[in-house]
């Protein structure tokens, strides 16, 4: 990296952390430490909210999707904002008014003592070990991309999060939040623009696009009913639904958020930000991807874009018939940039017949591309051992540090951090409410000073972030672990989710309903997943319904609820 | 406002939050912290419903460009 990009990385950090230990000097209670005393205006929220939820997990993968896969990615979200609609209705004044720290507290005083303890047991074991993989992942990425080492890379996100984060509670999570948003869209816009100026001459936008969707990456609804499918129109409607209703209702580190908000009215404006512009800001990113694709058909692409997993294959037994496949690779790709060009002069010239011709010629050199880099995924799998091998997660990374401008090379890489330190803060943030409120001040020490919970709170805010970090450097090496992480969370949110229907909706359901309902409700998804094809995303869906059709079957065989 | 007659006012779950008819036993305590504040309170919420549409409207005009952008391009 230049020196000016590395300026503009290390002016970020330094800036972040001023920030957000400048924040510390407002939260001298345990109320200002987890919920900034209700105090934040309703956009802070929403700009909190929606930086939680983009992880660099989310930016960088994301992009890469939109490049190798294209736009159906989008369909994921299509549940969020009738999602959102609801929770406003329901669980957002519900919440606020109970003056509850956490969405687990309020199970107490619905159902009893033991599925609190179960609900935040399960958030802190499923979201303790998410963390992990939060710093883990864009750690590993970076740390190839950029030549930095894995642990450098790891503690230069994990120590600045867990530092303003611990001094400075949630004001200083919202208020980075917020300066993180506007250096992450920027960097994505900045991009963009970089790579629509940089079309070659002559070539319009337009054009480009055209080429892009006769290799279908510009598809962005399946109407299928495919339920093995993850990406079509009615698994983002109905499962992305309950997904997000779960992940914003139940999930501590998106209650906390709106938790915060000045007013219940504060609350329902933040999450309803989300609901307008969710969509539209994922297509961006994913169109940001296609982009990307566009780019590298005027421009030769690497072959694979982990440049670490390369030298391995260089180094070793078959760097012969690697070699071999990049000479391929290379005509592949000049082969597939003549026919984009004859493909856009056809177009432009309204010959109808020519245009077929050429789009077929172009979809077939890109086929030729896309085989030989299966082909040389494969040998790095076979030479390294690691089948789970894919360089998706490399593209955006590579293209930031190879192919941008100084400067925005370091407002890129800000952008990455950006993103993994706003999820990874109210991940912490959120952590330390649950292990302190739900458990330290309930069962540990309960009646103790505020000013003992504030410190309790600060320590367990530093173990949860010290945690995140050694855990990341562990799951660095685990490919399969981060899976095993990922569906603890598909295990977790509609079985939660669940349980909150049974708590505000049956007023039959009875405490032990909703513990054995919780507990059912995770072994029913589990079954699910061993013995069929769905997709995880209808996990949620099984989730939820197993959790209340169980819930409410042992509720129905003891006596009903006193009051 | 808050009970006019024209409003929809949507399923059975939204109507119990809308008109506060939660019964205590789902608000009250069970052996936790305090919390005996009814906690169903829906000031506020009339003002929402041309919001909530709006984002109803928005998510349909949103997914037709989407389709629409996706039939142009890939064509």
């Amino acid at each position: 990296m230049h020196p000016i990009d590395w300026a503009i990385v290390v002016g970020y950090l330094t800036w972040v952390i001023y920030d957000g230990l400048k924040r510390s000097q407002d939260t001298d209670a345990i109320e200002g430490y987890f919920l900034a005393r209700r105090s934040l205006p309703w956009w802070a929220v929403g700009l909190s909210v929606m930086a939680t939820q983009m992880s660099a997990i989310t930016l960088v993968g994301t992009t890469g999707q939109g490049y190798k896969d294209g736009m159906r990615f989008v369909q994921f979200y299509f549940g969020l904002p009738v999602a959102m609609i609801i929770l406003s209705v329901t669980l957002v004044p519900f919440f606020y008014r109970a003056k509850v720290f956490t969405a687990y507290e309020y199970l107490e005083r619905r159902f009893d003592q033991k599925t609190r303890a179960l609900a935040g047991l399960l958030f802190l074991v499923s979201r303790g070990l998410a963390v992990g993989v939060i710093v883990s992942a864009p750690a590993v990425v970076l740390s190839i991309v950029l030549g930095w080492s894995l642990v450098f890379t790891a503690l230069a996100i994990g120590v600045p999060t867990t530092l303003y984060t611990m001094f400075g509670g949630v004001q200083a999570v919202t208020w980075t939040d917020v300066k993180q948003m506007v250096v992450i869209i920027g960097g994505v816009l900045a991009t963009v623009a970089f790579l629509i100026l940089g079309l070659p001459t002559g070539v319009g936008l337009g054009e480009v696009l055209h080429v892009a969707g006769s290799t279908g990456r510009l598809t962005t609804i399946d109407f299928s009913l495919d339920l093995t499918e993850t990406y079509t129109f009615w698994s983002g409607l109905l499962g992305g639904l309950f997904l997000m209703l779960g992940y914003f209702g139940c999930d501590q580190s998106q209650v906390q958020r709106y938790l915060t908000a000045q007013s219940v009215d504060a609350g329902r404006r933040a999450l309803l930000m989300s609901a307008f512009s969710k969509i539209p800001l994922q297509a961006l990113i994913l169109l940001t991807g296609v982009l990307v694709f566009t780019f590298y058909l005027f421009n030769e692409p690497p072959m694979l874009f982990n440049a670490v997993h390369e030298s391995q294959v260089r180094a070793g037994t078959r760097a012969t018939e690697y070699a071999g496949l990049e000479t391929q690779f290379h005509q592949a790709f000049e082969q597939r940039r003549e026919a984009a060009h004859r493909m856009m002069a056809a177009r432009r010239n309204g010959n109808v017949a020519g245009m077929t011709d050429t789009r077929a010629t172009f979809t077939a050199s890109q086929q030729r591309v896309a085989d030989i880099r299966r082909s040389a995924v494969r040998l790095v799998q076979e030479v390294s051992g690691d089948t789970a091998y894919d360089d998706v997660n490399y593209v955006f990374p590579t293209f930031i540090t190879t192919r941008l401008p100084i400067g925005l090379v370091g407002l890129l890489i800000a952008a990455v951090l950006a993103a993994a330190m706003s999820s990874i803060a109210a991940e912490l943030n959120a952590l330390s409410a649950t292990t302190v409120i739900d458990f330290y001040r309930r069962h540990l020490k309960p009646g103790a000073s505020d000013r003992h919970y504030l410190l309790v709170s600060k320590l367990s805010t530093a173990f949860w972030g010290i945690f995140a970090m050694v855990f990341a450097l562990y799951a660095a090496n685990l490919g399969s672990l981060i899976e095993v992480v990922n569906r603890v969370g598909s295990y977790f949110y509609g079985s939660l989710l669940g349980v909150f229907v049974l708590a505000i909706a049956a007023r039959r359901a009875t405490a032990n309903g909703a513990f054995w309902g919780l507990l059912a409700g995770m072994v029913v998804v589990g079954l699910v997943e061993v013995t069929t094809d769905i997709s995880f995303i209808w996990y949620n869906v099984v989730g939820t319904v197993s959790v209340v059709v169980v819930g409410m079957a042992i509720s129905l065989l003891q006596p009903a609820p006193a009051g | 406002m808050r009970r006019g007659g024209s409003r929809f006012r949507g399923p059975l779950i939204v109507r119990r939050f809308q008109d506060g008819i939660l019964p205590d036993d789902m608000t009250q305590p069970t052996g936790g912290p305090s919390g005996s504040q009814r906690i169903i309170d829906t000031r506020g919420d009339a003002s929402f419903s041309s919001t909530y549409a709006a984002v109803v409207v928005i998510e349909v005009v949103v997914l037709a460009a989407l389709w629409f952008f996706s039939r142009y391009f890939s064509g």
